[in-house]
């Protein structure tokens, strides 16, 4: 039986995001918000091992009274239940701020065997949270998780995939473990389970419910400074391939193989 | 860039595209459409593509008709596949609701192959399992149904236009026009300038704001529909029929097959209370309730409860408070400004009609169908209280 805690992250839909045809901004307002799509492989991987092993998939999430949709939504897909902590005094939070506090809110929901997150956020792309995380719960923690290999005599051991290197690795549970995108494929959830799902309570906590140092949390608690945000320059251009259909696929066969593409 | 032809038309929607073609075969020169983003990018390309029948109007019931054997005909006549597939159609009425019959009788007197059926015969009438009667007054089983891709129809009817000669204009946005004397002397755009002897408006949602600045204001307003679609779990054949669920006005839904054995549900996402602003729409679907619409659907079509959700989504359309669209040239309007606006959710197979009837209606011939219904001036009397109901349950 493991009792696994998934961590989840609400994020826009960038696939969707409009640009406001008089000042050129992102139009923020109403963008629809998803699972952070990283998070995905958390929760199914946490599906699958309890399907294997039996135990209970708790959602941990943090974010405005919006994210109860992406907590639905991994409940639509089979999570037991879910916890959102959302206040006011957490606004303003950094990666430390932010596993600071959900690390007091595993601390009140008992014992975890696992801890699973995505690999970063899709938004922020830091992938700090889970290392910290880690860090404040006195955990082991193992990034890019690519397997799971076995879990047996409260050691979990897996491969990583990392840019330059594989490696296989053990821990001791309790454990932090980030997932890689594709290390299985996330399932879709069933009319009916979308409809079990909308019944099903999201548990929501306040600064006051957990044990926390004010000076820890929110924009206060946060070292991070973020000095400016700006697009990356581009820093190459395309061309565009003239001429008839057959001669604009001859130059860009041609292009390719000179690159060494095909 | 300037550029003079015979007509300019804006909008290479499933409207503009049908004008533009009907208006070239017979014989019209220098047509010029002018589209801001791609052809069927607008509702066009987000419409269900399903036609059917069920209209309570003669007109309207005599039009579906010839346009769904247009459907049919499409790729012999043009040359262009548009995906059409037959199928049945069933349309749910609620319990109660009066003069069931009496539609029935005149669709039949139409020549519609409609059969009307008890809620004991229409629990039975889906191949993959029974359906919940609860609320159920008449299933209408239309043995004519039928959809297919109305991108596909847009781009058919460019392509076969662009053939005998009309000149289809992409990333070209009508930005003002310039009036003299009663008539709209150019048509300004990103790029350069047009001027013709007629202007067709067919700019779906950008269709108000080119009337404002004509300053014409007219009572439309946009309204959201929202898409779902589902991985069956049960082999789902593409000539299954539709079933349309118009018993229950929180709920109205349809549900009918999609290409790959997958399946498409429709739902009435409209929010009288919502401004739909077509440049920062993003279809967000709140769990709660898009839940309850999964709910009723669950309840009503038992088998479908194990049907993943791949993806949801929505899209604007152009609604009038009579749920038709308004087509004509406007009293007041310069002279030479003909408009075919707010598509109200069920115009995409209306296409062939309406390319039919303003063709004939521009070039001052007999119109082969009354097209009262849809003109253009009627919309005058209402106002924006006049609003309500659904294009489920209106037409
Ligand atoms: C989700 C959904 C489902 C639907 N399902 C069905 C269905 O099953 N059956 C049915 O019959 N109908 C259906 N409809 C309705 C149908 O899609 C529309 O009524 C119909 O397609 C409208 O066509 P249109 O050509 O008038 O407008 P549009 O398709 O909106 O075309 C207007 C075009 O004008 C262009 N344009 C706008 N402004 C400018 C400008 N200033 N300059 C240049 N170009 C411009 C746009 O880019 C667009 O391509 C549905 C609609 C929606 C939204």
């Amino acid at each position: 039986m493991l009792n696994i805690v998934v961590l989840v992250k609400q994020v826009p839909n960038t696939t969707q995001v409009k640009i406001d045809p008089v000042t050129n901004n992102l139009v923020r307002e109403g963008v629809p918000s998803i699972v952070n799509p990283y998070d995905m492989y958390a929760i199914e991987e946490a599906l699958l091992l309890k399907e294997k092993f039996g135990g209970k998939v708790s959602i941990l999430s943090m974010g405005p009274a919006q994210a109860k949709e992406v907590i639905k939504y991994a409940m639509a897909m089979g999570a037991d239940d879910g916890i959102l902590l959302s206040d006011r005094a957490f606004a303003g939070s950094d990666t430390l701020a932010t596993s600071y506090t959900l690390s007091a809110a595993l601390s009140k929901m008992g014992k975890a065997d696992l801890v699973l997150c995505g690999k970063q956020a899709a938004d922020g792309d830091t992938a700090q949270v889970p290392a910290e995380l880690a860090e404040y719960l006195g955990m082991g923690c193992i990034t890019y998780v690519s397997k799971i290999c076995d879990i047996a005599d409260g050691k979990i051991t897996v491969e990583r995939t990392l840019d330059f290197a594989e490696a296989k690795a053990e821990v001791s549970m309790p454990a932090v473990l980030t997932l890689n995108k594709g290390i299985n494929e996330p399932r879709l959830p069933r009319l009916k389970d979308m409809v079990k799902a909308m019944y099903m309570s999201i548990q929501v906590l306040k600064s006051n419910d957990l044990t926390l140092d004010e000076k820890r949390i929110s924009l206060s608690g946060s070292p991070t400074q973020v000095m400016k945000v700006f697009s990356p320059e581009r820093k190459k251009s395309g061309y565009v391939l003239n001429g008839s259909s057959d001669e604009q696929v001859s130059a860009l066969v041609g292009e390719l193989i000179k690159r060494e593409i095909i | 860039m300037s550029v003079i032809s015979d007509v300019i038309i804006i909008g290479a929607g499933s409207s503009g595209s049908a004008v533009a073609y009907y208006l070239a075969k017979k014989g019209v020169k220098n047509i010029v459409v002018l589209e801001k983003l791609g052809m069927g990018s607008g509702a066009t390309g987000h419409a269900a593509g399903l036609i059917r029948h069920h209209y309570p109007d003669r007109n309207l019931v005599k039009m579906v008709r010839y346009c769904s054997q247009k459907f049919i005909d499409f790729k012999e006549e043009m040359g262009f596949n548009i995906d059409y597939v037959r199928n049945d159609f069933c349309y749910l009425t609620p319990a109660g609701q009066k003069g069931i019959e009496d539609i029935i009788e005149m669709q039949r007197s139409e020549g519609v192959n409609v059969e009307l059926l008890t809620p004991a015969q229409v629990a039975h009438i889906h191949p993959k399992g029974e359906i919940n009667t609860d609320g159920i007054g008449y299933g209408l089983l239309d043995h004519d149904g039928g959809y297919a891709d109305p991108y596909k129809v847009a781009v058919g009817y460019c392509e076969r236009a662009k053939q005998l000669g009309v000149e289809i204009k992409i990333g070209v946005e009508v930005l003002d026009f310039v009036v003299d004397s009663g008539k709209v002397t150019k048509v300004i755009t990103n790029k350069g300038d047009f001027s013709a002897g007629l202007v067709i408006n067919a700019a779906g949602l950008g269709a108000s704001k080119l009337n404002s600045l004509l300053g014409i204001t007219l009572p439309v307003k946009n309204f959201s529909l929202g898409h779902g679609v589902l991985i069956p779990d049960i082999t789902f054949e593409p000539d299954i029929l539709t079933i349309n669920d118009a018993s229950q006005e929180e709920y109205l839904f349809f549900l009918r097959p999609e290409s790959g054995g997958t399946a498409l549900i429709g739902m009435d996402q409209d929010d009288p209370n919502r401004e739909f602003n077509p440049d920062t729409y993003y279809m967000d679907v709140p769990f709660n309730k898009i839940g309850k619409y999964y709910e009723h659907i669950v309840k009503r079509l038992p088998f479908a409860a194990g049907f993943k959700l791949s993806t949801a989504f929505g899209a604007l359309d152009v609604k009038t408070p009579d749920w038709n669209p308004g087509i004509g040239f406007l009293e007041g309007a310069p002279e030479n400004y003909y408009q075919i606006v707010a598509g109200s959710g069920h115009s995409f197979k209306l296409a062939p009609v309406f390319g039919k009837v303003v063709a004939e209606q521009i070039l001052g011939e007999n119109q082969s169908f009354d097209f009262s219904v849809f003109d253009i001036n009627r919309l005058s009397k209402f106002s924006d209280d006049d609003f309500g109901g659904s294009f489920f349950i209106n037409e």
